[in-house]
């Protein structure tokens, strides 16, 4: 078909979308005949149109990995520091978790059993000593 | 958000659950469990908590000793503590000083059969405070004879 009648197609609303693509292929050629070259401009306006649509539809996937896969990053990093923080928060010997055998000298945990064993002992036989009223 | 919420209840749970457990174990019901709580972890104070292998030889299950220097309000408190023994206490002993006790072995019966529960306290002429919670299948016999001779747990 002949670009003539094809653009009269065209203007009729007749044209596949094959043939809209070749006529924009031909308009964006540099060949254009005299009296088909009013059409240029339209013809290219569309060409530009689809290649902008295009590099942005590309884009958008690539941009909206990246912010996800960072967001992604930066919540496990901080779900590992809170669990790290947990697990050594839990680990310490803290006064306020002294669980089990121990003995508490002044505020502080230890869970060492000499040293626990030494406190214990040392209660029982103060207990266990005789009283001096006269001191009271 | 849901899940959220179930996850930090979740570890709250986990968190207050040991020490729940603890707390309902030990010295249930007793007043000088607060003792125990409200001066432990303070200056010029000793607690002692075991309830392991270590105890086994002296048919204990539990020991716990407090032991608190120059403190009039712990002694108060302690005292208070001692004066609402709750029902079924026996004293082994009892020695008081112008009105204050300052040396005293009670006997409790325990939650299970088998099972008793002793609270010893003394002050020292220093003013030191020392108050024990024993609790195990030992009898009071059984416990004049450790606390008089012992020398390593």
């Amino acid at each position: 078909m002949k670009t003539d009648d094809l653009i009269h197609k065209y203007f009729e609303g007749e044209t596949s979308c094959e043939e809209e693509k070749r006529l924009r292929e031909y308009f964006n050629s540099g060949h254009v005949a005299e009296h088909l070259k009013i059409y240029i401009p339209l013809f290219t306006y569309f060409e530009q149109e689809i290649n902008k649509e295009q590099k942005v539809t590309l884009r958008h996937p690539g941009r909206r990995k990246r912010i996800v896969t960072l967001l992604t990053g930066i919540a496990a990093s901080l779900l590992i520091l809170v669990v790290a923080g947990i697990g050594k928060w839990l680990s310490q010997p803290d006064d306020c978790l002294c669980a089990g055998d121990y003995v508490v000298i002044n505020g502080k945990c230890y869970k060492d059993k000499n040293i626990i064993k030494t406190y214990a002992v040392r209660a029982l036989q103060e207990v266990g000593s005789p009283i001096s009223i006269e001191n009271q | 958000m849901k899940k959220i919420h179930s996850i930090y209840l979740l570890l709250l749970v986990w968190w207050l659950l040991p020490q729940q457990i603890q707390a309902s174990e030990t010295q249930h019901g007793l007043r000088i469990q607060e003792v125990f709580e409200r001066y432990g972890k303070k200056k010029n104070v000793t607690m002692v908590e075991l309830s392991n292998e270590m105890l086994d030889t002296y048919g204990m299950t539990h020991y716990k000793s407090i032991t608190i220097k120059n403190d009039r309000d712990a002694l108060r408190f302690t005292r208070h503590c001692l004066e609402t023994a709750p029902q079924g206490a026996r004293k082994i002993k009892e020695v008081t000083d112008d009105g204050g006790i300052i040396s005293a072995y009670y006997q409790l019966p325990g939650q299970k059969k088998d099972l008793n529960r002793f609270i010893l306290f003394k002050l020292s002429t220093k003013g030191v405070i020392t108050l024990v919670y024993i609790e195990g299948e030992l009898d009071s016999d059984d416990l004049i004879t450790l606390l008089f001779t012992t020398k390593d747990l």
